[in-house]
């Protein structure tokens, strides 16, 4: 040990640092023994005497127990050569070994620590300076820390910050949460998130503060049709948790709800008729259509998962878009169909660049989306509380919750209206819009949105064609999004079946419980086997979360969401 | 500053011969290692009860499994050799013999092993020779003492807790003399550590002690030394000797008739019938029977597993009469729950080793410093 080092260590002793011949300490990593009964656990930070009277900070990775027991022989022969009754006197030398990995030093020093080094619990303030929580700028509540819940008196709990700015940009942007369904709880944790944010910036009234507001995609169910709604599942400690975090026990403010409009005036939806009611009273609900006259160029949409190796289906959707002949004189989803059929038929006014055989094959596709889909309409009638999605966007405001609802939609339908939704999105950001909008409409543009979408695989996946105008778009703002003011926060089961460029864009991980196949992918090859084992036994509302002010991944938790969570059967 | 040979050079005005410094010990412990003593075997029965053969005691050995084990302390004493100069001396050239001696004491509490207390010394043994004016024990030991404190201010490198002569006149190799003096100090280094745990009340009636290897310590020539029999024989009141390895061939019962035989036939958890013997090398008079602690088909040998156990007789009463059968029955099975688990794998002499006693000695030797360090710190 160095002269030089003083007892800087005020915490709890629980062992000594142990730099073998065999297992160095590094710049890295450290091993330290400690007593079998200190039930340390992964995640849990340790602070090291080090040189100068400086702390090294360390965060439990890999607990081992080993014993003097040179084989499995010498355990059997310890039992009287096999035998279940043996007992003795005297325990097996043992001890657990700990292996750390070094996430900071108070004076950034980074030599390795040295053998023999004293290695202790640390305090709040230790805690949050080695996992980065000090000093977080724009605070956003992200969950909550649980730490030493295994040693007597020394469980330390406290409330995880994010930089917002790391969340929403502008230095990072994009949250990507993965995990199996229903035991995960990816769309409860992104509501927790996303109504901690609200709140933030509902309370800031800072003409400085950049303004955010939001777009939920509801895939399934009822899961988000009642966000307005207070909870009655919260307990005690969701109460006690939400109160330590700062939080309002409010649900979502400013919500507005989009249905796709369904036969006669109704909704093509999962929504209770109640809520459906309560929401048409308030003015909250709007059914949505598209118009062909406003909404055509969205038509490739349709052809999200088709693939088009010849570019013929994009040939025809700018052939109709550029309004070229018959298509001059069409202005209705029924026009359309009607002058796509005669371009199929023989000799039918086709033009010699695009085969008949195509233009069938496009009628084929688009016929079944447009004619079953009410939502192809081209005539909106606000008094009756139908809207254009585009329309709603270009009005989009700060604190705006919009919750677009498309979980009664087959596949196909899905991505088209998500894929609308996107592109007004973007259009909106990149001022396309601007002409439409008078000054102080486009004063009121929030400076960033956030869209929120679960089952992200079915339009990011690895396996997607590389025309689909689905991917394109989300290429598009995971990469360009953070400079644009588009946020992205999704969901999916298995983070390895997206896209690489899409996660590998985002600020913000987050992994609930997942399986074993799954972290067996190289996706997680950064992640250690600990951790890794971790994510599978994973509890609901636990999280491993990863953002670049943290200087570790962290296990947080967090509590039930404040909205009303309908869960009931379709 | 200088090092321990300048300043025994300036003290001695002789001028050591450099030599190759190495270990002395061996690198690998003997497979079998046997005593050696002729034994006069004063009695055949070393207990109050004649019994005519091995007895078994494994059904007092599983009441005891359900009590608090009596054996708490274990002790081990080692030593590690080193020849690091040689020394002229008349017409003859003598070995500088340096030595590590620890004696460590480990606890047993709640089934778990821990350090009770350490003696871990550096030593030099000169020969006798050096001494040129000390006709005497008591003058060699001034003679010795001032040169420690002249040794020990003139370098900083090593503390020298004791210096000791070998003898020279006999023609034996004085390596080995030089080794066997380093030996002794390590038993009366053990001897001090029994003194100090029974002045500590750590020795007492529920608190008993395994002492690794023999008891038989070599008669002193000196009468009034601290350590002489009869001063510390009371000190042995709760201590056993535990050998894990013995010659069967000197083990003698009846009309100088070998016991190997019964030994090696005796079957699992069974004992020997005790012998009273003295020797004429060794003080006082010891009790001595043999248990087996594991099933004889799997060993390599017919006495693996076989341990030899020694108690010294501290009373009157004892010397005359022999053990408390009892006492040996329960000590003998008190042993015989000694036996899980074991060192596989880590010592070859496992079958016949008692774990705490194997942690005693490694936790010994993990504080002795390095070969290669050791030797050059002189």
């Amino acid at each position: 040990m160095d002269t030089n080092q003083h007892d800087c260590v005020t915490g709890k002793i629980i062992g000594k640092v142990a730099a073998l011949e065999k297992c160095p300490t590094t710049i890295d990593n450290f091993c330290f023994w400690t007593n079998k009964g200190t039930l340390l656990n992964p995640f849990d930070v340790v602070v090291v005497e080090h040189v100068n009277g400086s702390k090294t900070y360390g965060v439990v990775e890999e607990i081992s127990h080993i014993t003097d027991s040179e084989s499995f022989l010498a355990e059997f022969f310890s039992h009287d050569f096999g035998s279940l009754d043996a007992e003795s006197n005297t325990d097996r030398i043992g001890m657990n070994y700990v292996a750390a990995r070094v996430v900071g030093n108070t004076q950034n020093i980074y030599i390795p620590v040295h053998n023999g080094a004293k290695v202790a619990l640390g305090s709040k303030e230790d805690i949050q300076t080695a996992l980065g929580l000090n000093e977080i700028k724009n605070p956003v509540v992200c969950g909550y820390l649980e730490m030493y819940s295994g040693v007597e008196d020394a469980k330390i709990d406290l409330p995880v910050y994010v930089n917002s700015d790391f969340l929403v940009g502008p230095e990072g942007a994009h949250l990507n949460i993965s995990g199996i369904s229903g035991l995960a709880t990816k769309t409860s944790y992104a509501m927790f998130l996303l109504n901690a944010l609200q709140q933030k910036t509902l309370a800031a009234g800072d003409a400085k503060r950049k303004s955010v507001a939001y777009i939920f995609m509801n895939v399934k169910g009822r899961d988000l049709l009642s966000i307005d709604e207070p909870s009655d599942q919260l307990n005690n400690a969701d109460h006690a948790m939400y109160a330590s975090m700062g939080l309002e026990e409010v649900p979502f403010r400013n919500v507005k709800y989009f249905y796709p409009y369904g036969e006669r005036g109704t909704t093509k939806s999962y929504v209770r008729l109640e809520a459906l009611d309560r929401q048409l009273k308030s003015k909250q609900a709007k059914k949505f259509k598209f118009t062909f006259n406003e909404d055509n160029e969205s038509l490739d949409l349709l052809f999200s998962n088709i693939e088009d190796p010849n570019q013929t289906i994009e040939s025809i959707i700018n052939y109709i878009i550029s309004k070229q002949p018959p298509f001059n004189n069409v202005d209705s989803w029924e026009g359309m169909l009607r002058e796509v059929q005669s371009m199929g038929e023989k000799g039918g006014g086709s033009n010699k660049e695009i085969s008949v055989m195509s233009w069938r094959k496009f009628k084929r596709i688009v016929r079944k989306s447009i004619e079953t889909e009410k939502m192809f309409n081209d005539t909106v009638d606000a008094v009756k509380g139908e809207v254009r999605l585009e329309s709603e966007i270009k009005n989009l405001k700060a604190n705006d919750v919009f919750v677009v609802d498309i979980a009664k939609q087959d596949e196909n339908m899905q991505a088209f209206v998500f894929g609308s939704v996107m592109q007004a999105v973007t259009k909106l950001k990149l001022g396309e819009f601007d002409e439409d909008l008078a000054p102080e409409q486009r004063e009121q543009i929030p400076d960033r949105i956030v869209i929120f979408v679960d089952e992200l695989n079915k339009y990011a996946s690895s396996e997607a064609p590389k025309s689909s105008p689905i991917l394109r778009l989300l290429l598009d703002i995971a990469e360009r999004g953070r400079s644009l003011g588009i946020v992205l926060f999704s969901a999916e089961q298995f983070k390895s079946a997206i896209h690489k460029r899409v996660t590998g864009n985002c600020s913000t991980h987050a992994y609930g419980r997942t399986n074993s196949i799954e972290v067996a992918d190289k996706t997680y090859s950064f992640v250690p086997s600990t951790y890794k084992n971790m994510m599978t036994r994973l509890k609901q509302g636990h999280y491993i979360i990863q953002n670049p002010i943290f200087n570790s991944l962290l296990k947080i938790r967090f509590p039930m969401p404040l909205y009303k969570q309908d869960k009931g059967d379709n | 500053m200088g090092n321990v040979i300048l300043a025994l050079e300036k003290e001695t005005g002789r001028e050591c011969f450099d030599t190759f410094r190495r270990c002395l010990d061996r690198e690998r412990a003997s497979l079998v290692e046997y005593d050696d003593l002729e034994r006069a075997f004063m009695s055949e029965q070393g207990e109050t009860v004649r019994y005519g053969g091995p007895r078994d005691v494994s059904a007092i050995a599983t009441i005891w499994q359900k009590r608090e084990p009596a054996f708490r302390l274990f002790l081990d004493g080692s030593r590690r050799t080193y020849k690091i100069a040689d020394i002229p001396i008349g017409s003859q050239v003598f070995p500088i013999i340096a030595g590590q001696v620890g004696v460590g004491v480990c606890k047993r509490e709640n089934r778990r092993l821990s350090a009770c207390d350490l003696i871990l010394h550096s030593v030099l043994a000169f020969p006798e020779k050096l001494d040129t004016e000390g006709k005497n024990e008591k003058q060699h030991r001034a003679f010795l003492a001032d040169l420690a404190t002249k040794l020990n201010s003139a370098q900083s490198r090593v503390h020298l807790d004791a210096l000791l002569l070998y003898p020279t006149q006999a023609k034996e190799n004085f390596e080995d003399k030089g080794i066997a003096r380093v030996q002794e100090y390590m038993i009366e280094q053990e001897k001090a550590m029994v003194q100090s745990l029974v002045q500590k009340s750590l020795i007492n009636d529920r608190s008993w002690l395994i002492k690794d290897g023999s008891l038989e310590y070599n008669r002193l020539s000196d009468k009034d030394d601290r350590f002489a029999f009869s001063r510390i024989r009371s000190n042995y009141k709760r201590v056993v000797g535990v050998s894990k390895s013995f010659n069967p061939e000197l083990a003698k019962l009846n009309s100088n008739r070998t016991a190997a035989g019964m030994i090696a036939k005796l079957k699992t958890f069974e004992r020997t019938p005790v012998a009273k013997y003295k020797t004429d090398r060794v003080e006082g008079k010891f009790a001595v029977w043999y248990v087996r602690l594991r099933d004889p088909r799997k060993h390599r040998g017919p006495f693996d597993g076989i341990v030899k156990v020694e108690k010294i007789l501290v009373t009157d009463h004892e010397a005359e009469y022999g053990l408390d059968s009892s006492e040996v029955d329960n000590i003998s099975a008190w042993l015989v729950n000694e036996r899980n688990p074991v060192c596989y794998g880590k010592d070859d002499r496992w079958a016949n080793h008692l774990y705490p006693v194997f942690l005693t000695e490694t936790f010994i030797k993990s504080k002795y410093r390095g070969t290669a360090h050791f030797i050059n710190l002189f």
